[in-house]
């Protein structure tokens, strides 16, 4: 077994490779990376922003189920049984800076499921301060963003671990988080509410039980002026929190894959498919240039984007979402070989899984009744059913659809023609 | 050092550091094609830097701690994205650790045990510089290594501390 010095000494460029970097230092510009990401941060924030500034006017308002008004008005819920499903964990742990500045951070509930986690948080700033009001907020987003220091200091770090003593850890290749503020009722008070979101682009292991960030020390507010955050409120803070992750939202996660015809033009893979009362998470193998480039140019409205069709015939829609990742692959001859591209969308309202009867991309696989043409000759990919998507606890005991509806589970053709009934 | 003109110390800078720089961001991300990426992005701020520096360990350390910086910030930005362009030397990248290795077992752990880990035993740092570069105390230094090693299976090499 070799040495671990030895190991790495393995890693290395190839001549060709240095002689390239060499001609990229003497030209002084970065070399040939196309950016096929849509990177723009905080668009998936900006929905959660969005959907919890309908909560104004709703101060002080008793929360359903137990579950805040903050993420009752973020996850669509209007009932008890749907803010069940929620699985909503109230922590109520309260973190002082250890700086000393007398600002202090409350845990104050957090959701999760198997791609993200949702913590509602609460900023106080030092008593006797005042927080200063934002002007020209754009709609949908926060006044103020809470991160982490510049790049010359620490930034801040998430963690996630079995346990508070982090015995271990889950790594990750790509996530992302954000802390925005939520929509303040009292200006004139010395205190924020804060929505932190971290996503993930694989499914958290449920063995996982708990969730830090480290290193917060700024508080920013948006600048009319300059159209962003930079503006620092308070700087130098120092806060190491964590909170635990318990009753996660009941999930379901598919083995398997499907063609789809995205928007009914563009072919690509759908696997790696889970769902949540609240998401539906999966990846897209793109096979032509065409339909990457048109998965990165739809951008955060993705019309492509699939839709929740109900057994009572009622469509649940997911919320504008985006890219987590979009990885583009060429071959020796620098020729395009495939991209995948990872997507977690919310519903607009939280579903109940046992009564799903299709997830339907539109263009693709729409109800029959929905097509031009009426539905003759029209070819079908995807499906989501046994066959495709694997997981012997949904089809059987949460979901058994397709046993009820044809005694036994289908072998369905690569794709079918739809014929309108 | 005497002065060099900009394609010299180009190729310098990609002789001496360019895989050093790689394997600690390799160490650090987890991911060959992040690690040519920050080798890159490194290796372009060397280059932009106007002043000399007296001595060659001078500037492998500016190198490490920007090489650690730039590794930070990719790991923080809200959307790390893994994006390879067509115009870009296109090879798959084919480093794999050993099955069941020490490299192998040392991934696993969670990246702050592997910054120091990769300071320490590949770098050669002392606990009081690695505590310079990563902005951190030597204890907790001490801490992340003493905690690097039980969790570990096989052993590394043991040197004092």
């Amino acid at each position: 077994m070799k040495r671990y010095f030895e190991e790495l000494d393995g890693l290395s460029f190839s001549p060709k490779e240095k002689d390239a970097l060499t001609e990229i230092l003497v030209k002084g510009r970065r070399g040939g990376q196309t950016d096929c990401g849509t990177a723009v941060p905080y668009r998936r924030m900006a929905a959660a922003v969005a959907a919890v500034s309908l909560l104004a006017g709703a101060a002080g308002a008793v929360s359903l189920a137990g579950i805040s008004p903050e993420f009752r008005s973020m996850f669509g819920i209007s009932d008890k049984n749907q803010a069940e499903k929620l699985a909503a964990t109230s922590v109520q742990q309260t973190f002082w800076d250890q700086n000393g500045s007398g600002a202090s951070l409350t845990v104050k509930e957090v959701v999760w499921d198997q791609r993200s986690v949702y913590a509602l948080m609460e900023f106080q700033a030092p008593e006797g301060d005042v927080l200063p009001q934002a002007e020209g907020t754009p709609e949908g987003r926060g006044d103020y963003w809470f991160t982490g220091a510049p790049e010359e200091r620490r930034p801040a770090e998430v963690g996630l671990y079995t346990d508070e003593t982090k015995t271990e850890g889950a790594i990750f290749s790509g996530y992302w988080w954000g802390i925005d503020s939520l929509p303040d009722e009292n200006p004139t008070d010395n205190r924020i509410s804060l929505m932190f979101h971290l996503t993930f682009n694989k499914k958290v292991p449920e063995h996982l039980g708990y969730c830090t960030l480290e290193n917060l020390s700024q508080l920013r507010i948006y600048s009319g002026e300059t159209g962003d955050w930079a503006p620092v409120v308070y700087d130098n803070l120092e806060f190491d929190i964590g909170f635990p992750l318990t009753s996660m939202v009941k999930s379901y996660s598919f083995t398997g894959r499907s063609s789809v015809m995205l928007d009914g033009t563009m072919p690509a893979v759908v696997e790696e498919l889970s769902l949540s009362p609240f998401s539906l998470s999966f990846s897209l193998l793109l096979t032509t240039e065409d339909a990457c480039e048109y998965v990165n140019a739809a951008g955060e409205q993705a019309p492509w984007r699939p839709y929740i069709l109900l057994k009572s015939g009622t469509k649940v829609y997911t919320k504008p979402g985006d890219t987590m990742s979009l990885s583009w692959h060429s071959d020796a001859e620098k020729q395009f070989l495939y991209a995948d591209a990872s997507f977690y969308f919310q519903f607009e309202t939280p579903i109940d899984l046992a009564e799903i009867e299709e997830i339907v991309f539109p263009g693709d696989n729409d109800p029959a009744e929905e097509l031009p043409n009426g539905g003759i000759g029209h070819t079908v990919l995807f499906l989501f059913y046994p066959g495709k998507f694997e997981n012997e606890t949904y089809w059987t005991e949460v979901n058994p659809y397709w046993r009820q509806s044809d005694g036994e589970m289908p072998d369905a053709p690569e794709a079918t023609s739809q014929i309108a009934k | 050092m005497k002065q060099e003109t900009e394609r010299q110390l180009a190729e310098r800078l990609v002789s001496d550091y360019s895989d050093m720089i790689l394997r600690l961001g390799y160490s650090i991300l987890n991911s060959v094609q992040d690690a040519q990426d920050i080798c890159q992005e490194v290796l372009l701020k060397r280059m932009a830097f106007a002043e000399t520096f007296p001595t060659s360990a001078q500037e492998r350390a500016w190198m490490v701690r920007v090489t650690v910086n730039a590794c930070k910030n990719l790991r923080r930005s809200f959307w790390r994205r893994h994006t390879v362009g067509l115009d870009q030397a296109a090879e798959q990248p084919v480093f794999q650790p050993e099955p069941d290795g020490v490299l192998e077992q040392v991934q696993q752990l969670p990246v702050r045990d592997r910054e120091v880990l990769v300071l320490y035993y590949y770098m050669g740092y002392h606990t009081e510089e690695i505590a310079g570069l990563l902005g951190v105390r030597p204890e907790a230094v001490r801490a992340r290594m003493s905690r690097a090693r039980r969790r570990l299976k096989a052993e590394l090499e043991v040197q004092e501390i």
